[in-house]
């Protein structure tokens, strides 16, 4: 009922849900914001670093001749004072190589040298004796039976299983069952700023760190293992960071600071490392290729009856986040359906390949391809609409998932189906293209998406915030979440100035600092807003409370009718009596009454079965549907997207401006993922680590997007408002490919959906 | 003779005698020299167009010129366009549709919109992305951008916005 | 890395100074060739001459019925110019669609020509108009056909201390047209996966094909390769649907793409086939509309 009740006051909003600007647009729009590379200390020492040269083999012996001149000190795993470890969820990846080398990402040592050029020279004079071991390149080499272990452990990093109802007799109650596999590519985040960080020496063995990247304490507590030192040694701060999508969350922001820490404490300097485009291609992690085997039974009508899935991730040599990308994978494997019989697997399974982590959908992006491309199929199998048949077996309120989890009032996947479905005329499209002459041929497809909301099943999901009010009331807000281009940050800053009453412009955003940022968990999972909105919400509540009572005994009436906006606390009962909100803070201030406030938020709820996955993992979801409108060239098998048009269920919409953009800005990355990119191994080693042969869409490869917000808020949230970082790139993919197929009558099932594929597939042959 | 240079040139407005060393990138040159940071390294290839400056009224990446390359021209960068008080339309209209998102590849494309629009203000969604198409964004998908380009457009032609 | 750099300030200047060194020097003119290859430690130059200075090899004018394109004319100025309107459209072609536009600032034709990483595209077509590079040095100037200077075992036919200075183009007789075509892995700039630069005069109104030039690029590198028999084959043939064909069919045989991670040879085969039909109706159809 609350969220009722909070639903009908949406007009009464002043801040939140409002098209209000970001708080760091100026700095940027000006060429003031400053990112890692633009802020190195003048003194600095400049870092290389050494990366392996086979992907597999064990580490006989290296060599290096003893820094001299501009070459102040080359740093090895034996210069470690701490612990040897840099790494995510499993503890099986050292900062640097000592006995073995699992792939062409491994780093063997780093040169710190007066400018990076006699880094990189000294780096040529080092040796590096290996003994090769043989190189795992698929997960279906690793899990041969014989296979080298990459890893002590086996080659198997996780395995998940999911269970529900009783799949065999689901099958017997098919009417159609169709079996197909799916497969998906190593998709670069490529953030257009490569990673780059700098640390600085203290005293007492203490340092600071200033980097790119999404989580500062996960930083700080990596460098503080290293270093062997306590965290409150060790000082982290997040520069303006140029995009990270995942990769920033992950090995490559730990390394960095860990390797420019290490060096400044041993030479006493500042010491810089700006990773090269190709470098960062290389080191930092990348999304797993997955192959996902999908059969699925449905009746003659259209009911869908038993599913089963496998999905197997190649995380590459070190797991980085891959044993919690597939949990979401299997948990979205199925699609936003209601099935009764589900079996699935998932398997995180080591090769000699660069890593495997974080990137923007999390698992959940591989797991839609499949599942939308699948129902698509299907529907062609029943001989059904594609949108008819989804809408005879979506999610809807009371609904229960493949966990058995039974969904709350907050779906509102009906209604994103029927705005998108009316604005892309959907069902004139359909018929109207199916004429199908002439070389260009238009295609219409749909995919749906949900995206269970923050890290649900991955960990305790706790966050904290602090505001603080100061004497010219400008409230400045303290999170060890960051912001890099999500708007999130700014989202946080509404929030608090709805709940305390002063305008956008009196809100301060505190960089996330170690030092002085509670910290708020890692800025990944989409959590944001949805936790530490509540967070800040929480303490903008009890700011507000005391600054209510303060303005009551000012102007002499009851709390309850006060009310605070643009800056001025009024009377309700009698508004020409007020106060401006900062003599209301002098007031306070006068009375001692504190005007900071630190708050913890966390999120209760999530339990669910370790054998069946059954139960609840998370405790709201995001739905979405996507229509994506392409015309193909018969002739050379060439895409050209030509719209997408989406609706999102995102609870409360906190900025609509700062939605639009991430569904914007998610299409375009999936365009990429389906249409595109591509980051080739071979033997082990990158094939492309460079954007001039890895492409990433241009302008003149992104459609116009229309996007529609639907409000069902949800419980999690503050004032319901759900996840939109990472669920518009879950299923803008699967809409495209199945919009193809409508095109050219052509299913494609790995991912890129390149000309070739394409062209090779319409005239069947073989390449 | 030749592993240092003095160049002369003009960098957003000013007159600026420089010893340059020879290797040095224009890139370079500007970020490391004249701490014109808005200027930024995303490839050092070509391919993603965050460097790209204004050279001579036209858009060039700048990690492509040796900074010697550079003598006797003019040059500008993001820092010489509008300040605080007075914002550029282009700069207003990014913070209005808030086409800036990480903000890395800002300073390129508000460059670049600047020569288009000087040129032209009548201009076309389509001609605008064909524009902005040697500068990567990974965050927008080059909406907002467009939509930004074109407000800025209708303001300078005269139109009121907002 | 580092290295010196000469800056001429003057052709003969250039000259004078190349001549005296028998060892090889790298040339910048636009840098969008020799940057990105010393960013990736493909290039390690001791020395390196500066020509974007030379404003006297900076002109495109028509004298006498032939067109001169100075060597270091701008890709963009190339692209706006006027001078090839309806006469010479490949060259448009090719210039407005190569790689992005701040690049396409400062990336030269001579560059195009002779640079050691080059995509030559540019030349692609230029050899296809049947172009002829004047290359000068301090005691001679030559002339050859443009096609002689294409990379052979890594080396382009060009002698130590010489230097393209220009580019000769006999103005195309009336019933001929060109054109240039491209498919790539994106609608945005990327290195062409097969490129196609073709010329084509017809005998009216018999529409009989008096010469027919092809060239593809990106087959296997980015050398530009002639489709000699095809050309040949299709050559003081009428153009007719049975002609054309008979010419997909043998262009199909003569091609010998390679494969890639980004290409099979198959896909390069069937879209230059593609492109070739595509470009020769094209040709056709604008040397019947302007003969009216």
């Amino acid at each position: 009922m609350r969220q009722l009740a909070e639903f009908a006051e949406a007009d009464k909003f002043f801040v939140v849900g409002k098209r209000t600007e970001r708080l760091d647009s100026l700095a940027k729009v000006l060429g003031k914001a400053k990112y890692a590379a633009d802020d190195i200390p003048e003194n600095a020492l400049h870092l290389k670093v050494l990366r392996s040269r086979v992907p597999h083999a064990i580490v006989v012996g290296v060599q290096a001749p003893r820094p001299r001149r501009a070459v102040k000190a080359f740093i090895t795993a034996k210069d470690i004072p701490g612990i040897n470890v840099s790494s995510c969820i499993i503890q099986d990846r050292p900062l640097m190589a000592q006995d073995r080398v699992r792939s062409v990402a491994d780093i063997i040592g780093v040169a710190a040298a007066e400018d990076s050029d006699a880094a990189t020279d000294f780096l040529k004079s080092v040796q590096v004796r290996y003994g090769r071991l043989p190189v795992l390149e698929s997960p279906f080499e690793s899990l041969r039976d014989g296979s080298v272990k990459i890893h002590e452990s086996g080659n198997i990093a996780r395995h998940l299983q999911l269970r529900k109802g009783d799949v065999q007799r689901g099958f017997e109650q098919a009417d159609a069952i169709l079996s197909e596999t799916y497969s998906t590519q190593f998709q670069d985040a490529a953030p257009i700023e490569p990673e780059a960080g700098y640390a600085v020496p203290g005293p007492k063995g203490s340092v600071t760190v200033v980097g790119s990247m999404q989580n500062p304490f996960y930083v700080r507590g990596s460098v503080a293992r290293i270093l062997g030192v306590p965290e409150g040694k060790v000082r982290v701060i997040q520069a303006t960071t140029g995009g990270a999508f995942g990769a920033k969350s992950d090995e490559v922001a730990m390394d960095i600071a860990a390797l420019t820490a290490l060096t400044a404490l041993k030479t006493r300097r500042p010491a810089a490392l700006v990773y090269s485009r190709e470098e960062s291609m290389i080191l930092h992690s990348k999304r797993h290729p997955f192959t996902i085997k999908h059969k699925t039974g449905a009746t003659n009508e259209g009911k869908l009856t038993a599913a089963e899935i496998e999905l197997v991730a190649d995380t590459g040599a070190y797991a980085s986040n891959g044993p919690l990308v597939v949990v979401r994978a299997l948990f979205h494997a199925t699609g936003p359906y209601v099935i009764p019989n589900v079996k699935s697997d998932a398997y995180c399974v080591y090769t000699n390949n660069t890593i495997a982590g974080s990137f923007r959908g999390f698992g959940s992006p591989q797991a839609h391809f499949a599942a939308e491309c699948q129902m698509d199929a299907l529907a062609q199998k029943l001989d059904l609409d594609p949108m008819e048949f989804r809408l005879k077996n979506i999610l809807r309120p009371g609904s229960q998932t493949a966990t058995g989890q039974v969904l709350d009032s907050s779906v509102g996947l009906e209604e994103c189906i029927m705005k998108v479905r009316a604005a892309s005329e959907w069902d004139r499209k359909k018929s109207a293209w199916r004429e199908k002459t002439g070389r260009k041929r238009r295609g219409i497809g749909v995919a749906l998406v949900y995206h269970g909301n923050s890290i649900g099943p991955e960990g305790i999901d706790r966050s904290s915030a602090s505001l603080s009010i100061d004497e010219k009331g400008r409230v400045t807000l303290r999170i060890g979440l960051t912001e890099y281009g999500t708007g999130a940050r700014s989202g946080l800053a509404q929030i608090a100035s709805e709940v305390i009453g002063v305008p956008l412009s009196q809100m301060v955003s505190a960089p996330a600092d170690t030092r002085t940022s509670p910290d708020s968990g890692g800025t990944f999972a989409s959590r944001t807003v949805v936790m530490g909105g509540n967070a800040v919400r929480k303490a903008a509540t009890a700011l507000r409370k005391r600054l209510d009572e303060v303005a009551a005994q000012v102007l002499r009436c009851d709390a309850g009718l006060i009310e605070i906006r643009e800056g001025i606390a009024r009377r309700r009962d009698d508004p020409t009596r007020k106060i401006t909100f900062r003599d209301l803070v002098k007031s306070c201030l006068r009375r001692k009454v504190s005007l900071s406030e630190t708050v913890d938020f966390t999120a209760t709820g999530v339990a669910f079965d370790e054998k069946t996955s059954q139960g609840i993992p998370y405790l709201q979801y995001t739905f979405g549907a996507i229509v994506a409108e392409v015309e193909v060239d018969t002739s050379l098998g060439t895409v050209t997207p030509l719209k997408f048009t989406t609706a999102y269920d995102v609870g409360r919409a906190i900025n609509p401006l700062s939605i639009e953009g991430q569904i914007e800005g998610g299409a375009a990355q999936a365009l990429g993922y389906a249409l595109m990119e591509e980051l080739a191994h071979k033997g082990g080693a990158v094939v492309n680590p460079s954007l001039t042969d890895y492409y990433l869409p241009t302008s003149l490869d992104v459609p116009e997007v229309e996007s529609f917000l639907v409000e069902c808020p949800g419980v999690l949230g503050p004032y319901g408002a759900k996840s939109m970082g990472e669920p518009p790139i879950d299923s803008p993919a699967p809409a495209l490919v199945n919009a193809i197929a409508h095109a050219v009558d052509v299913r494609i099932n790995s991912l890129p959906a390149t000309p070739e594929k394409i062209l090779l597939a319409l005239e069947g042959a073989r390449p | 003779m030749m592993s240092r240079h003095l160049v002369v040139l003009n960098v957003n407005g000013k007159r600026r005698r420089l010893r340059v060393e020879s290797h040095e990138r224009l890139l370079d040159v500007l970020r490391n020299r004249l701490g014109l940071m808005s200027v930024k390294e995303g490839c050092g290839t070509g391919d993603c167009g965050a460097c790209v400056v204004i050279l001579n009224g036209r858009i060039v990446n700048s990690c492509l010129m040796l900074a010697v390359q550079a003598r006797n021209t003019k040059i500008q960068t993001l820092e010489g366009l509008g300040n605080e008080k007075k914002l550029h339309p282009l700069q207003k209209a990014f913070i209005r549709h808030s086409a800036a998102q990480c903000g890395y590849c800002t300073p390129a494309m508000i460059l670049t919109a600047k020569i288009l629009l000087e040129k032209n203000q009548k201009t076309s969604r389509e001609q605008i992305r064909n524009t902005i198409s040697g500068s990567l964004c990974r965050c927008t998908g080059y909406v907002k951008i467009v939509d930004a380009i074109q407000e800025a457009a209708a303001e300078m032609r005269g139109e009121t916005v907002g | 890395m580092k290295f010196d750099v000469f800056l001429p300030d003057s052709l003969s200047d250039l000259l004078r100074f190349i001549d005296r060194r028998r060892e090889e020097v790298s040339l910048i003119a636009g840098g969008t060739d020799l940057l990105p290859r010393l960013m990736r430690g493909q290039s390690r130059p001791k020395l390196v001459v500066d020509l974007s200075n030379l404003s006297e090899l900076d002109f495109m004018r028509k004298e006498n019925g032939i067109y001169r394109i100075g060597a270091l004319t701008r890709i963009s100025e190339l692209a706006d110019s006027r001078l090839f309107q309806d006469t010479c459209e490949a060259i448009r072609e090719v210039c407005q669609q190569l790689a992005s536009p701040p690049i396409r600032n400062l990336a030269t034709v001579g560059g195009n020509i002779t640079g050691p990483g080059s995509f030559r595209d540019v030349l692609s077509v230029l050899i296809c108009l049947g172009a002829k590079a004047v290359l000068k040095s301090r005691r001679r100037k030559r002339v050859l056909p443009i096609e002689n200077l294409l990379p052979k075992e890594g080396k382009i036919g060009m002698g130590l201390g010489e230097i393209l200075t220009e580019v000769h183009l006999q103005a195309p007789p009336r019933n001929s047209w060109s054109s240039f075509s491209k498919v790539g892995r994106r609608q945005g700039f990327a290195i062409p996966l097969v490129s196609s630069a073709m010329f084509l005069e017809l005998e009216l109104p018999s529409r009989r094909v008096k010469e027919l030039r092809l060239w593809f690029n990106h087959l296997r590198d980015s050398i530009p390769e002639k489709a000699e028999q095809t050309a040949a084959a299709v050559g003081g043939e009428l153009l007719s649907e049975s002609v054309v064909t008979k010419a997909s069919g043998m262009l199909s045989a003569e091609l010998r793409p390679s494969s890639d991670f980004k290409a099979s040879s198959e896909y390069r085969r069937r879209v230059a086939v593609r492109l070739f039909k595509d470009q020769l109706a094209h040709c056709a159809e604008m040397i019947v509309r302007r003969s009216r």
